[in-house]
């Protein structure tokens, strides 16, 4: 498992991806989702997905729905089209991101020529 | 994936209430997410008892307000401070409010008493609230207004608190200090207009 320190700052940026893959997702599901997906390298525990997902809805880049399931109800979240824009945005920013640090931690041997 | 009967949601309820909630739209998805735990639990083959323990154990009272109150971090535009940083507020007013008194009082020790009550506004209350806010401010630009706010609310304090004291030089911070904090309420207010028209 990671530690909350890497995975901290990538947070929104996973669920924003991952509310654009589907329709609609309720916060156990995302959980489940991240669980599954990273073999329980990133967990995304409660305290900080709650937190964030009401922090998207306030930014307006996501709306809930609520549902009944059984005898509960169960709030959905989606994506706006400034949440589809913003998690394309981010996206984009990670990868880009991903690339840098690997040209950090992997540099390229540089090529010495000989005159 | 089987799914709770009504009773049992209503002992989950009842549980959840211990938390005190206040953002209820917070509680629906709590009460929700604790429901999963116990159903995915129940289907490996637990009873409900036995998988309610294990997910209260896990996902307990003080865990469920820590999630309210970063919710409430997270959300609010408002002032935000933590639980330390009140307590902190809370004894330098203690001890301000000691200190004038037994300056009124023409106690021995009001004026280190009011001296320690100032310092532990300036340099522990309004620090530590500076600190919250830097972690919640995004932009350096958010950074910057609240680092102003503290230097205007510090020197204000100071100022007030050599007041009492008769030291030389008070009235100076304090008229720093209300300019500091005059040009930090326009600056905001502006930023917050913007915002807003954006």
């Amino acid at each position: 498992m990671y530690s909350n320190e890497l995975v901290r700052g990538t947070l929104k940026t996973i669920i924003l991806q991952l509310l654009g893959e589907q329709n609609q997702m309720y916060g156990y599901e995302l959980s489940k989702l991240v669980k599954e997906r990273t073999q329980e390298k990133i967990v995304l525990t409660e305290g900080a997905l709650y937190p964030i997902l009401h922090k998207l809805e306030k930014d307006k880049l996501v709306v809930t729905n609520l549902e009944k399931v059984g005898n509960r109800t169960r709030k959905y979240y989606a994506l706006t089209s400034n949440g589809k824009t913003s998690a394309k945005e981010k996206k984009n920013e990670l990868l880009e991101f991903m690339e840098t640090l690997k040209m950090l931690m992997e540099p390229k041997p540089i090529m010495l020529c000989n005159y | 994936m089987q799914l709770l009967a009504d009773e049992q949601i209503k002992r989950i309820e009842e549980r959840l209430a211990e938390a005190s909630l206040s953002n209820n739209s917070l509680s629906i998805d709590i009460l929700d997410h604790l429901c999963c735990m116990i159903e995915e639990r129940m289907d490996l083959g637990w009873d409900y008892l036995r998988a309610e323990k294990e997910v209260f154990s896990e996902m307990g009272v003080l865990q469920i307000q820590a999630i309210e109150q970063e919710t409430k971090l997270l959300t609010q535009n408002k002032l935000v401070m933590k639980k330390r940083t009140k307590i902190i507020g809370l004894v330098a007013l203690v001890l301000m409010t000691i200190g004038f008194i037994m300056k009124q009082l023409h106690v021995m020790g009001a004026g280190v008493t009011w001296g320690v009550g100032v310092l532990t506004a300036v340099f522990g209350f309004a620090l530590f609230l500076l600190l919250d806010r830097f972690k919640y401010d995004k932009s350096s630009k958010e950074k910057a207004i609240s680092f102003v706010g503290f230097l205007g609310a510090s020197s204000f304090m100071l100022g007030t608190g050599f007041k009492l004291l008769r030291q030389p030089g008070s009235h100076y911070m304090i008229g720093f200090g209300g300019l500091i904090l005059l040009v930090h309420y326009l600056i905001s207010n502006s930023v917050k207009t913007k915002d807003g028209k954006s």
